[in-house]
Formats: structure tokens, C-alpha cells, sequence
């Protein structure tokens, strides 16, 4: 017989082969043509990765270049409860290196979320110990983190950023769009180590990273302002203070300093008043600073005489009010230098009434109070400045001597660098420039400049401020080498949420230096202080600011006087 | 077998010889039947095969290679860069005017109390000409 398999067999066998192979085959067709979509998107979910790219934002510069505010890379320390081995153990490793107490650190470990996150905007050596400890369920995040090197210097002006490292306030805030930069994105095909797979899918977009902001901030100058501040506000046991240092020619500030401060660092740590720059966001009533501008009015509008002299008492009445002087006098014969020199409220209110409200209105708002000062500070006050017709009768009372009103301290030093600039009153400006990130200097346009009085006013006004210094009320500012002009303020505080004034003041000294050619304008003001007068409280601080500055800019000192310098009006 | 020769032997004994057509043996002509000796070409061929592999293997080692050094420059310059950044940081704190003057307390140094800068004799009659003065003649009053 031969060995010939049946017929049947080999159908049977066909069939089976047939049908394994259709099955395959079907399934072939199936895959390739209709699950590829699929499959194609799920192997590139593994191996493909798409990462947003975070711009590094700008630094903040002085206007040497030294760094106020940088960025550096971080980490965000995150777990994965549900992954998390011994919770205790990861809490007592982790604890001491974020600085975090150790059960509370425990209670986010055993959490029932997928995802915590456990610090964020970790340093990077802190980062690294942490990775080194590769304990499961316990992972690191790529983020910046903003670091201000100086602490509290500056921090009132330079603000902070938020955890997403958007600015929350000051120039931080104010500069967001040129700081922030343009975010990237990058595509990568990865193996499952995680490593980049070579000549895989690449596609990036680089991010762009923002501009480094130059200010016209002195870093050692701020430093030393505020030290001197902190110095003067506990030796005269006040609330707080403000010290502005300004260039009066160009308008750049070259210090603002507030106190008490905070460290930018820890701002979340901080009172959120404390977070202000209460030189550009809070208004106050000056006193006798403001007497100058009644001084420029008259001397502008020759409503007053240089040489004219007449009979000041040390009382006088406005409507219902009776104003006095500081110190009681018998009738005196004045002359507008005597008034301002001796800061005389009766003499101020007699000239004031020579020029009447819409005048003295008119040049109230030309020395630009009412309106801000085009800094560019988010959240500049306007100030308080009522329309002349809704002044109150007491008003010419009030207002020629700086109550009644309201300004901003940098309102009120622009006013003195007007003068300081022979009558040109030039926009305060706290930015110099922005670099880019190929290191290119991009300077911003120098500020507006609106002629507010003539230049000879200037001139006598500027001997007028002279004076108070070399014999008036101001004589605690005077600066051995240096001719200082400038005017003492001794305010009262209104009471809060009602009408009158409170028993508190405000002791300031406005000036400027050298007389003959100012190089700084500088604004002290105390609040609160226990010694109440400007003359004695803040005279002194603007004293050592302002010598600091001059030898710290190197502006010569003057010539040997041959003849008193200051002789207006005599 | 025996199948075969049942079917092939059919026809042949069903076929008559022809006529005047009989095979005859002719000698073979050289020239027809040349043909390109097959060694050389097969070993030619091996040859461009082979060196087309290892030149396309080589070109993918050298891009691997170059993608892998790549990688490792990029994440050394990422490296150097944090450097860098930790150094400026470093810099930027220790220049702090706040460290600077505790440092300088602690060494015993102090302000002085009086800072005088002299104008530069070349540069005094210059400056005394541009600044002019604050002092009004009381003739320019009003």
C-alpha cells in the first residue's frame, strides 16, 4: 500500500492552516490599516515627549550693573503618595532639608492624592541631596527661582513675583511683559530610560529669555539711605520714614528708601504694608515744604518785592481760623526770604493772599501735584488736591503752608529738583534701560520736561532755601564744603476717618546740593517722630544721605566763600 | 515511475519520424556562445555590497556617535550654565552693600566723618563759568 494521507487530512490541514493564516492576515489588515492611528499614537505617547520651556526671566540691575533681582534654576520637591514606601522615614530624611516640621511633612505623605506638591522653588544643592536620597514615590520639578541677593535693599521698589514667577507688585510688576521673556516648547523622541533618542523626532522652540532691566537705583547709595534711615527712625523713636535721593537735571532716582522694609526673599512673611513704596503710594500732608511753591508764585507773578519788606504778626486770622506761627513773635517786619528762612506761617498766608486761590491753585498743579508724576509705579497716588472751588474758606489758611492737601513724597521732592533745576521740572524716572539677552543696552527716552517757572524765579528761590539752611530753621542740614539749600516741614497728621488733626507729625527736610550747581535733590521725612520739628528730626538725616552722596558721586566741594552766598532779599 | 513512463511513452510511439530532417552534429560556433566570465563579477558585486553596508554603518555609528556627544555637551553646557548662575548668585550676595559693611564692622573699619572731594584744578574754571550762581542781585528783585 502507499503512504498517500488521506484526502481529508490534508483539507482538514489546509482549512486549519488557511484559517490561522486568514487570522493573522485579518488581523495584519486590522492593525495596519485600521488600529494604526492607534497604536501610532500610543508608541509616540511613549516615546515622545513635548516640554514647555519656561523663559528665565530678566534680572534687575542697578544702574552700575550689579544684580538686584536674578533668576536661578530650581526644583519643586513633589510626591506620588500612593508610591511612597515608609512615610515616617521619607518625612524625617525630607523634614531637615526643606525645612519643614517633620509630622506635617508626614500627613502630606500619607495623603490619598496622586500628586502633593512638598516644597517649591527648592535651591539647586537641596535639590541634588534630595535626588541622592531616591526615595519612591518622591520626585523634582524643573522651576525658577527669584533670588534677591541685597535682602531688604530696595525691596519696596523692586517688589516680588509670585510662585509662578509673575510680578506681584513694584517694578517686578510694573516691567512683567519685558521681564518675563517668550515661553518655548520642545519635542523630543525618548527611549524608556528617558534618554533622548538619537537622530529621533527633535522640534524645538527655543524660549526666549527677558530683558534685564537697568535701573538708575545706586545700589550703594540705596543701601546707605536706608541704613541712615533705620538709624534716624530709632534715634527718634518714629513710626517709620522715607529718604528719596534724586538727579534733578534728569530726573533719575538714584535712591528710595522706606522704612520699615522686608526682605523681598521671604515677601509672603511680610504685613502687606510694609510692601509699599509709601514714596510713590501714600500721600501726605507736607506743612511748610509746600511753603515754596507760595514763595515761586509770588515771586513769579511779582505780587511780592524782593526787597519788600512788611509787618508779620505771629497771629492771623482766616475766616474762623486763627493760624500763629511756630514760636511767638512780636510784629515783625519780613521780608519773603525772612518768611521762608524763619518759616513763618503768618508770612507764608499773607503772601499767599496777595495771589489768591485760582493763582495759587494754578501753581500748585504746575509743580504737578494732583496728578502723578510719571514714574511708572504701580500704584502711585495722585494725591489730594481739591478743585479751587470746593476750597474751603480756611483754605488760604491751610493750603499756602501744606495743610489741607495731599502729596506723595517723590510729589513733593520733584517740586525742590524744579527748583534745583532752574525752573524745569523734569519727570522722576527709576528705569535707565533694558539689556537683551545678546547683551545689547536699549535705553529708555529721557523724561518729559515742562517749564513750571522762569529761571531768575529759580535763582532766588534757590538763595530763599540757601538761606533757611545758613540761618534759618534748616541749619541742622548745613554740610561742611557744601552750600545746601533747602526747607524744613513740620506737619500735622489729620485724624483718621474724621475731620481736624491729630497730635502726631510728620518732620521732613527737602533739599538740594551743591546750591550754586545741584548735583542730588534729597527728601527726608520722618513719621512720628518724637522730636516733632523737621529741623531737628529730619534735618540731621538729610544731612548724612545727602554728604554721603556728594562724596559718593564725587561732586566736588565748593570754593572758600569770599562773601556770604545767600543774600536774597536782604 | 510507472505512471511517467505510461504517458510519455504514448505519444512517442504514436510519432513517425519525418522524412529528410534528421539531427545532425555541427561544431559549436565560439562566438555565440561567449559569456562574461561570473567570478570576477560576483566578487565585484560582494565588494559593493559589502562596502556600501560598512560605509552606511559607519555613517550611522559617526551620527549616533555625534548625537551622543551632542547630548553630552548640551547637558554639560546645561551644567556649566547652573554654574554659572550659582556663581553669579554668589557674587551678586557676597557684594551686597549689607555684607560688605558687616564685614567691614567686624574687621574694625568705620565711615569716616568727613569725606571732602577737591574739584580738579583744569576743570574748576570750566565748571565755575557753567554753574553759574543762586545769589539774585537784589537789583533783579521785582
Amino acid at each position: 500500500m502507499s503512504a498517500r494521507p488521506p484526502a481529508g487530512r490534508l483539507v482538514a490541514l489546509f482549512a486549519v492552516l488557511s484559517l490561522g493564516l486568514g487570522g493573522v492576515a485579518l488581523r495584519l489588515v486590522t492593525l495596519q490599516l485600521r488600529e494604526a492611528p492607534r497604536y501610532q499614537a500610543l508608541a509616540q505617547e511613549q516615546r515622545v515627549r513635548q516640554i514647555q520651556m519656561v523663559p528665565e526671566r530678566g534680572s534687575i540691575l542697578d544702574r552700575s550693573m550689579n544684580a538686584l533681582a536674578l533668576s536661578l534654576p530650581a526644583r519643586a520637591v513633589y510626591a506620588d503618595p500612593r508610591h511612597v514606601v515608609d512615610s515616617d522615614g521619607a518625612a524625617r530624611q525630607l523634614a531637615p532639608l526643606l525645612e519643614l516640621r517633620e509630622p506635617a511633612l508626614g500627613r502630606l505623605l500619607r495623603s490619598d492624592e496622586s500628586f502633593v506638591y512638598l516644597a517649591r522653588r527648592v535651591d539647586l544643592p537641596v535639590a541634588q541631596r534630595i535626588e541622592q536620597l531616591d526615595l519612591p514615590g518622591i520626585g523634582l520639578l524643573d522651576e525658577t527661582k527669584r533670588y534677591y541677593p541685597g535682602r531688604s535693599l530696595a525691596a519696596q521698589v523692586l517688589g516680588f513675583v509670585g510662585v509662578d514667577h509673575t510680578g506681584l507688585a513694584g517694578l517686578e510688576l510694573q516691567y512683567q511683559d519685558l521681564l518675563a521673556g517668550r515661553p518655548g516648547s520642545a519635542v523630543i523622541e525618548q527611549d524608556p530610560s528617558g534618554q533622548a533618542i538619537p537622530q529621533g523626532l527633535s522640534e524645538a522652540v527655543e524660549a526666549l529669555r527677558g530683558l534685564d532691566l537697568v535701573l538708575t537705583l545706586d545700589r550703594d547709595l540705596q543701601f546707605q539711605a536706608e541704613r541712615a534711615l533705620q538709624d534716624a527712625v530709632e534715634q527718634n523713636a518714629a513710626k517709620g520714614g522715607m529718604v528719596i535721593v534724586s538727579v534733578p537735571r534728569t530726573g533719575e532716582i538714584l535712591a528710595m528708601a522706606g522704612y520699615p522694609s522686608f526682605d523681598a526673599n521671604e515677601f509672603s512673611e511680610a504685613l502687606p504694608e510694609l510692601t509699599r513704596n509709601r514714596s510713590v503710594t501714600d500721600a501726605y500732608e507736607p506743612g511748610s515744604v509746600n511753603k515754596v511753591i507760595t514763595a515761586a508764585a509770588a515771586l513769579e507773578e511779582g505780587t511780592v518785592g524782593l526787597n519788600e519788606q512788611w509787618v508779620v504778626p505771629d497771629r492771623y486770622q482766616v475766616a474762623d481760623k486763627l493760624f500763629h506761627d511756630s514760636h511767638r513773635h512780636p510784629p515783625t517786619p519780613m521780608t519773603l526770604t525772612d518768611v521762608i528762612a524763619q518759616s513763618s506761617n503768618v508770612g507764608t498766608i499773607m503772601t499767599a493772599q496777595r495771589l489768591g486761590p485760582e493763582t495759587l491753585d494754578h501753581y500748585l498743579r504746575k509743580f504737578g501735584f494732583g496728578h502723578e508724576t510719571g514714574i511708572e509705579f504701580p500704584g502711585e497716588s495722585d494725591g489730594i488736591l481739591m478743585s479751587e472751588d470746593d476750597w474751603w474758606q480756611t483754605s488760604m489758611g491751610t493750603i499756602p503752608i501744606g495743610q489741607g492737601i495731599a502729596v506723595t513724597p517723590l510729589q513733593m521732592l520733584s517740586v525742590y529738583a524744579t527748583v534745583a533745576n532752574g525752573g524745569v521740572r523734569v519727570e522722576p524716572r527709576l528705569v535707565r534701560g533694558a539689556v537683551s539677552p545678546s547683551g545689547e543696552f536699549m535705553g529708555t527716552q529721557p523724561s518729559a520736561v515742562t517749564r513750571v517757572i522762569s529761571p531768575d524765579t529759580a535763582r532766588v528761590l534757590t538763595g530763599m532755601l540757601g538761606r533757611a539752611v545758613e540761618a534759618g530753621t534748616g541749619q541742622e542740614a548745613q554740610i561742611p564744603g557744601y552750600w545746601v539749600a533747602g526747607k524744613t516741614g513740620t506737619a500735622r497728621k489729620p485724624l483718621e476717618g474724621q475731620l481736624g488733626y491729630s497730635e502726631q507729625y510728620v518732620a521732613s527736610f527737602i533739599g538740594f546740593a551743591p546750591a550754586r550747581r545741584p548735583a542730588i535733590a534729597v527728601a527726608a521725612i520722618l513719621d512720628e517722630p518724637a522730636t516733632v520739628y523737621g529741623g531737628v528730626a529730619a534735618a540731621p538725616l538729610f544731612r548724612e544721605v545727602t554728604h554721603f552722596a556728594l562724596a559718593h558721586l564725587r561732586v566736588p566741594s565748593a570754593d572758600p566763600p569770599r562773601s556770604p552766598p545767600f543774600v536774597v532779599g536782604e | 515511475v510507472a505512471v511517467a513512463v505510461r504517458s510519455v511513452a504514448a505519444p512517442i510511439a504514436r510519432r513517425r519520424p519525418r522524412p529528410g530532417r534528421r539531427l545532425t552534429l555541427v561544431r559549436r560556433s565560439r562566438s555565440r556562445t561567449v559569456r562574461a566570465p561570473r567570478v570576477p563579477f560576483a566578487l565585484l558585486s560582494m565588494v559593493v555590497v559589502t562596502a556600501t553596508v560598512l560605509l552606511l554603518t559607519g555613517v550611522q555609528a559617526l551620527m549616533a556617535q555625534g548625537a551622543f556627544r551632542l547630548s553630552d555637551l548640551s547637558e554639560r553646557a546645561e551644567r556649566l550654565g547652573v554654574e554659572r548662575d550659582l556663581l553669579r548668585l554668589r557674587l551678586a550676595r557676597l557684594s551686597a552693600p549689607d555684607r560688605v559693611a558687616r564685614a567691614g564692622s567686624q574687621v574694625g573699619l568705620v565711615l569716616p566723618e568727613q569725606v571732602e572731594v577737591l574739584p580738579s584744578p583744569t576743570l574748576r574754571s570750566a565748571s565755575s563759568t557753567r554753574s553759574g550762581s543762586p545769589t539774585t542781585p537784589a537789583a533783579s528783585g521785582p
